[in-house]
């Protein structure tokens, strides 16, 4: 199979990981944070250092800000839910997935949604700018839409927020591992990150970095302290942590982040972004396809591409594709807000993404595939 | 020997802090406690038997909350 859905997990995860996962349900099989016994406490250590190295990575204040959740997802809920109050006002992006956009129509909020320019950034941060009001509690936004790849700029939208005292929110699930992130310097106030795409770690688990106190909480309940009292527990990272640790999860987090590193994002970022512009290209020559954006360009742009066949469902096209053996993901992609924004609402797309694991031999294949008689005949099969 | 019981209430800061310790040359290791007199039940502590003072110093320094410190 050829697997061009990255986005929605990377396809293949590096051995070390996969390791490290079987050492730890032999060797870490005790629960953290909870008892006093020497493998408890040996558990409870190598989660700390797992922290520490989340930390790192993203630059955050100090291993305690790193509260590791269900999933991306969970973590955005924990930032929106327990920040968000009565009055307040939120702008989110053009590209918002529904991770975001659910929790708010849940909450009941106000929000205004900012119109991300495919070419200006410059635009982008005044189009957060003019929406302002003096209620505007948070601006939450996506690094890149993971269906049209555009990447916003973050650092700037961040710094807008820090002189109009406004907290700074983040979905980094298409981001982590494509791009560095430095939570200071971007002045990130809460990162919600997929560990298990760019970082290829494995799936089960989310990073919140919580650079600022969360004032409440999603999910109550035993903490390993503070047991008399029934309310949540204010210390972090344990307020926002009730139950069990995903702890087999988060110890493959480590040589995730290591594997990252040694390849180093530059590189990763630069072989991703050269395989999706093939693509781009020689989707681009074809009259019977229709793309979205411009050429992704290096700066402006994560790895994944949208396109359709005209007149060919995107679920149909992705079908065929996998009859053919590539993996892609077609239909709205979990992101409404962002085809509807486009213009893609009715038809969906079909959505390639990278990963350090596809080679420009896949890249050739499934060119070669799109170009052959029986592609197309299926194709034209499934329109009749 | 005589030993000090630094509660930091979670295992998070209780291992900061134990690790702030090391890398200071003090002794420390980690244990699981029932709190004393008006606290809240369970949770972490650091626990050393040396440069009590030094260890306080640093521990505050780091931003390591200290919940109640006990001798034995």
């Amino acid at each position: 199979m050829i697997y061009f859905d990255n986005a929605a997990t990377t396809g293949a995860k590096p051995k070390a990981v996969i390791d490290t996962l079987s050492k730890a349900l032999m060797e870490y099989n005790a629960n953290p944070g909870r008892s006093g016994h020497s493998l408890s406490l040996k558990t409870a250590d190598a989660i700390y250092k797992v922290r520490e190295k989340v930390a790192s990575f993203f630059c955050a204040s100090g291993p305690e800000r790193v509260i590791f959740t269900l999933n991306c997802t969970h973590s955005i809920n924990c930032v929106l839910k327990g920040v968000l109050g009565r009055g307040d006002h939120i702008i989110v992006s053009s590209f918002e997935h529904n991770a975001v956009m659910r929790p708010l129509k849940k909450l009941r909020v106000n929000y205004s949604v900012a119109a991300v320019s495919l070419t200006n950034d410059e635009q982008t941060v005044e189009n957060f700018r003019k929406a302002i009001r003096p209620n505007t509690r948070m601006i939450f936004c996506t690094g890149a839409s993971n269906v049209f790849g555009k990447m916003l700029p973050i650092a700037q939208i961040g710094k807008l927020c820090r002189e109009r005292g406004i907290l700074f929110g983040v979905d980094a699930a298409q981001i982590a591992g494509v791009i560095p992130i430095d939570v200071k310097e971007m002045c990130i106030d809460f990162l919600c990150v997929a560990p298990h795409k760019g970082l290829y770690a494995p799936m089960g688990c989310g990073i919140l970095i919580s650079e600022k106190n969360i004032p409440d909480t999603v999910l109550e309940g035993g903490t390993g302290t503070n047991s008399l009292e029934l309310s949540q527990p204010e210390f972090y990272p344990e307020k926002h942590e009730s139950g069990t640790l995903s702890v087999p999860i988060i110890l493959g987090l480590s040589p995730a982040i290591d594997y990252v590193e040694k390849l180093g994002i530059e590189k990763i970022y630069n072989h991703e972004l050269t395989l999706a512009k093939s693509v781009y290209s020689a989707l681009n020559q074809k009259e019977e396809i229709e793309l979205y954006t411009p050429e992704p360009m290096k700066g402006s742009y994560a790895p994944v591409i949208s396109f359709n066949f005209k007149g060919v469902d995107s679920t149909q096209t992705s079908r065929i594709l996998s009859d053919f053996g590539v993996a892609v993901r077609g239909g709205l992609h979990c992101a409404p807000t962002a085809h509807n924004y486009i213009g893609t609402l009715g038809s969906g797309t079909v959505r390639l993404s990278f990963g350090t694991f596809n080679t420009s031999n896949e890249v050739n294949r499934f060119k070669g595939l799109i170009n052959s008689e029986n592609f197309s005949k299926k194709l034209k099969i499934s329109i009749e | 020997m005589k030993k000090y019981i630094i509660t930091t209430g979670t295992v998070t800061y209780a291992i900061k802090g134990k690790d702030i310790l090391k890398r200071n040359g003090i002794k420390a290791r980690v244990e699981r406690i029932m709190s004393g007199k008006g606290s809240s039940g369970c949770g972490y502590s650091i626990i050393i038997e040396n440069d009590f003072e030094k260890a306080l110093g640093l521990l505050k320094s780091n931003g390591i909350k200290i919940l109640e410190v006990n001798e034995k």
